[in-house]
């Protein structure tokens, strides 16, 4: 429910295609077999027809789960199995999905000096990963699934936000800050920078 | 804090820091207080904040997130301790989103994503301000 769908002509192949896009509808029924939207705009001039294709834009859903790429070798396979299998439960961690390198995973793990690393979508270290996990050490397999979960609760929890377009409090909530003293640098994430003492900083928008 | 919606919202201020601990900042003692309407000045939290970069670090990123809801609501389920410090527990809640809060944060559900539901209106503001040595 809520999730937002692109429509696109019947055969179309290319569902990134903005310029191909005739509509843009929202979910408002899910069953097992299939699901009902209401378009959001006007209907496209050529009016719905049978056998449109629809892609997923935004999803009317919270990410819990991220997926980690492991590559092999005996470190890294028994961090595998510390994930797929070393839940509490004995089930699978519920913040984890083991996936491939070319898989999208959102973070890697790698070894390197007899360390275990965790990498960012973008293969670089994140950071205050400390101190680090030696593959050899007891219990580091465990200890890595924890820092790896703990690393997924953080993100989950920064990147939630209400994607209801719907809402009435949409974009009428901000944050800013004023730096009152000496010290380093401070910046927006969007716009870095030296700024000056009691210079204020404000947050692109709210959502 | 800027609430341009003209509604008195429940709201709580939290601290995303780069050691990877999620605190409540604002406000001190209790899970949640109103954020009334704002001027453009908006409403200055009392508590100042100063940021410092540990030996031997010379980067970092300071994160802040302001939730507000229409309904009064407890965010404290996301609060996390620093790296490899297990996380304590925390009451999870009443309301629709009380609880999706703590499906997310607890992990309840073993799935890639959970379905939102009614959840009533509220929202987010996000800030990040770059320390460099």
């Amino acid at each position: 429910m809520g999730t937002t769908v692109a429509l696109y002509p019947p055969g179309s192949l290319d569902l990134r295609a903005p310029a191909a896009q005739v509509g843009v509808a929202k979910v408002i029924e899910r069953k097992a077999h299939m699901s009902v939207a209401r378009l959001v705009d006007d209907p496209p001039a050529g009016g719905l027809v049978p056998g449109m294709r629809a892609v997923i834009i935004r999803p009317g859903s919270a990410k819990v789960r991220r997926r980690v790429a492991v590559a092999g070798g005996p470190p890294l396979d028994e961090l595998k199995e510390a994930i797929t299998r070393g839940g509490r439960d004995g089930q699978g961690s519920p913040y984890l999905e083991v996936v491939g390198p070319d898989d999208r995973p959102e973070l890697s793990v790698v070894v390197e000096r007899d360390h275990y690393v965790i990498l960012d979508h973008q293969d670089q270290p994140l950071p205050r990963i400390t101190p680090p996990v030696a593959v050899r050490q007891a219990g580091a397999a465990r200890q890595l699934v924890q820092r790896l979960e703990h690393v997924v609760q953080y993100r989950n929890a920064w990147e939630l936000h209400n994607e209801d377009e719907s809402s009435a409090l949409r974009d009428l909530l901000a944050l800013s800050v004023e730096r009152v003293g000496a010290g380093a640098r401070a910046g927006s994430r969007s716009g870095r920078g030296t700024k000056s003492a009691s210079e204020c900083i404000t947050a692109p928008a709210s959502r | 804090m800027h609430n341009r919606s003209g509604l008195p919202l429940s709201a709580a201020l939290f601290y995303f820091s780069p050691n990877w601990s999620v605190q409540r900042l604002w406000p001190a003692d209790t899970d949640y207080t109103e954020l009334g309407r704002t001027d453009d000045n908006g409403f200055t939290v009392p508590q100042g904040m100063q940021a410092t970069l540990p030996a031997g670090i010379t980067h970092g990123i300071e994160r802040l997130k302001l939730f507000a809801t229409a309904e009064p609501t407890r965010f404290d389920v996301l609060t996390l301790g620093p790296l490899d410090v297990a996380r304590s527990v925390v009451r999870s809640g009443g309301n629709a989103l009380e609880k999706l809060l703590a499906s997310i944060s607890g992990g309840s559900l073993v799935r890639e994503l959970i379905p939102c539901g009614n959840t009533g209106d509220w929202v987010t503001a996000e800030l990040e301000l770059e320390t460099s040595a």
